[in-house]
């Protein structure tokens, strides 16, 4: 009968059963570290690639632009007239306000340009670079260097605050020293910024000598 | 008669292994590292099919878009000087031409690296986007102008000077130059750029500041001048290209 011989093979099967359970066991364990090894290194991937996102992108911090003209806030807009006559500005050098009909045109220059067509200048997306007139050669010609582009002015500066200054329309930054990586921040944040009032607009061809006669 | 013992199944349904131990050890973890990587792989085909595709920071469109619009802001200035200092109408035509056609594009190339999320000011050099790709007439300048073919601050001040038929021939040998230096970096960008917008725009460049040189040369020789470059070695080297 098939049962007896059964009976007779069954200290084999107990046998072959218990070691089907080990080799599942092993199995489970096995296929288990496997699952966590592949999550530790998805997880490290995700890691790394934010640390990537946050370090490559790491700024430079423009937080001491002083801001005088809010976009959000069209109250607070700097008036943009044109005038025939020499302005009071607030600001040395000024960052924005009534302006000369004639911009001046961006480049370098070794004295100091009138403030009534520099306005202009910045309203057209310039970034103007001043100098408290003495500051050494090589922070010159580190100013100069970052001159060497369109839509940049820099002139010397009687009187302002700071050795060095960076202004766009409505924003301004002061700096011991030109070497400070700002101010070339502040020339790729503005030059043509999102604080330009008038695009498209080209800041060649201006004029380059005082037409209110000093 | 022994009654059989059902044979216990390899995957753990007996009292030992309760259900519950199983979605604690294998199946919780599984559904983990599933939707991990579901969500990383939906992220990436996310990106891949919806992420604007903008050329960066350092790309040759970018590069060709900042560095031609400088180029091409002087050529608009060089041909309204010319366009107050002559009467001639075909002087006069060919400076409304490049003046507004030059400004437009400025515009357009703005327009670009603006719609790339990019700042105007480059992040390092001049034409360092070309890679030493430039051609023969793309040395870096060393004689105070900004860029090859880029009139000097002193050719400058000699148009402005400049009147009547001094006045044209001095501006159709500085633009005959600016445009030779134009058409090698517009070539240049058609061989590094991938945008096809860009690309097309480069083409267009060439082609058409290649033929206002013919042009150019034309109104040169009705004025008993000529271009102060050799062109007859340019034809030769466009045809090589």
């Amino acid at each position: 009968m098939p049962r007896q011989s059964k009976n007779t093979a069954s200290s084999d099967r107990a046998q072959r059963v218990a070691q089907l359970q080990r080799r599942a066991r092993t199995k489970e364990r096995r296929s288990l570290s496997g699952i966590w090894i592949g999550l530790s290194l998805v997880l490290a991937l995700i890691a790394g690639l934010v640390t990537w996102a946050i370090v490559s992108n790491e700024p430079v911090d423009l937080g001491a632009v002083e801001v005088y003209d809010d976009p959000e806030d069209p109250a607070d807009d700097l008036e943009r007239s044109h005038v025939e006559t020499a302005v009071p500005y607030e600001q040395q050098p000024p960052v924005g306000g009534p302006h000369h009909e004639a911009w001046w045109t961006c480049g370098t220059y070794e004295e100091q340009v009138p403030d009534h067509h520099a306005v202009h200048s910045l309203e057209h997306g310039a970034v103007w670079l001043t100098y408290q007139p003495g500051i050494g050669d090589d922070q010159l010609d580190e100013l100069r260097d970052l001159a060497d582009q369109d839509f940049v002015l820099l002139s010397p500066y009687e009187g302002q605050e700071a050795p060095v200054m960076a202004t766009a329309w409505g924003h301004q930054m002061s700096v011991d020293s030109a070497d400070d990586p700002r101010v070339a921040e502040f020339v790729r944040e503005y030059r043509q910024g999102p604080q330009t009032p008038e695009l498209g607009v080209t800041c060649n061809g201006g004029t380059t000598t005082d037409l209110l006669g000093g | 008669m022994s009654v059989e013992p059902p044979l216990p199944s390899p995957r753990g349904q007996g009292p030992d292994r309760p259900e519950r131990t199983r979605w604690a050890t294998v199946g919780a973890p599984l559904l983990a590292v599933a939707a991990v990587i579901a969500l990383v792989l939906g992220t990436l085909l996310g990106w891949m099919a919806f992420a604007p595709r903008h050329p960066g920071d350092g790309s040759a469109e970018a590069g060709f878009a900042r560095d031609m619009s400088e180029h091409h802001a002087q050529a608009v200035e060089m041909s309204l000087l010319v366009m107050q200092r002559s009467e001639d109408s075909s002087i006069r035509t060919l400076a409304y031409d490049i003046a507004t056609s030059q400004a437009n594009q400025i515009g357009q190339m703005e327009g670009w690296i603006r719609q790339w999320g990019l700042p105007m000011a480059r992040p390092g050099d001049r034409m360092e986007w070309m890679g030493g790709h430039e051609g023969h007439d793309m040395a870096m300048a060393d004689d105070g102008s900004a860029m090859p073919g880029m009139a000097t601050p002193a050719e400058m001040d000699r148009l402005r000077a400049a009147e009547g038929e001094q006045a044209e021939i001095l501006f159709l040998q500085l633009m005959t130059t600016h445009h030779l230096a134009g058409v090698d970096m517009a070539q240049a960008a058609v061989d590094l750029v991938e945008d096809p917008e860009v690309d097309r725009m480069a083409r267009a460049m060439a082609l058409a500041q290649a033929s206002e040189i013919d042009l150019m040369t034309e109104l040169l020789a009705d004025r008993d001048s000529a271009p102060r470059e050799d062109l007859s070695s340019e034809d030769a080297d466009e045809q090589d290209d």
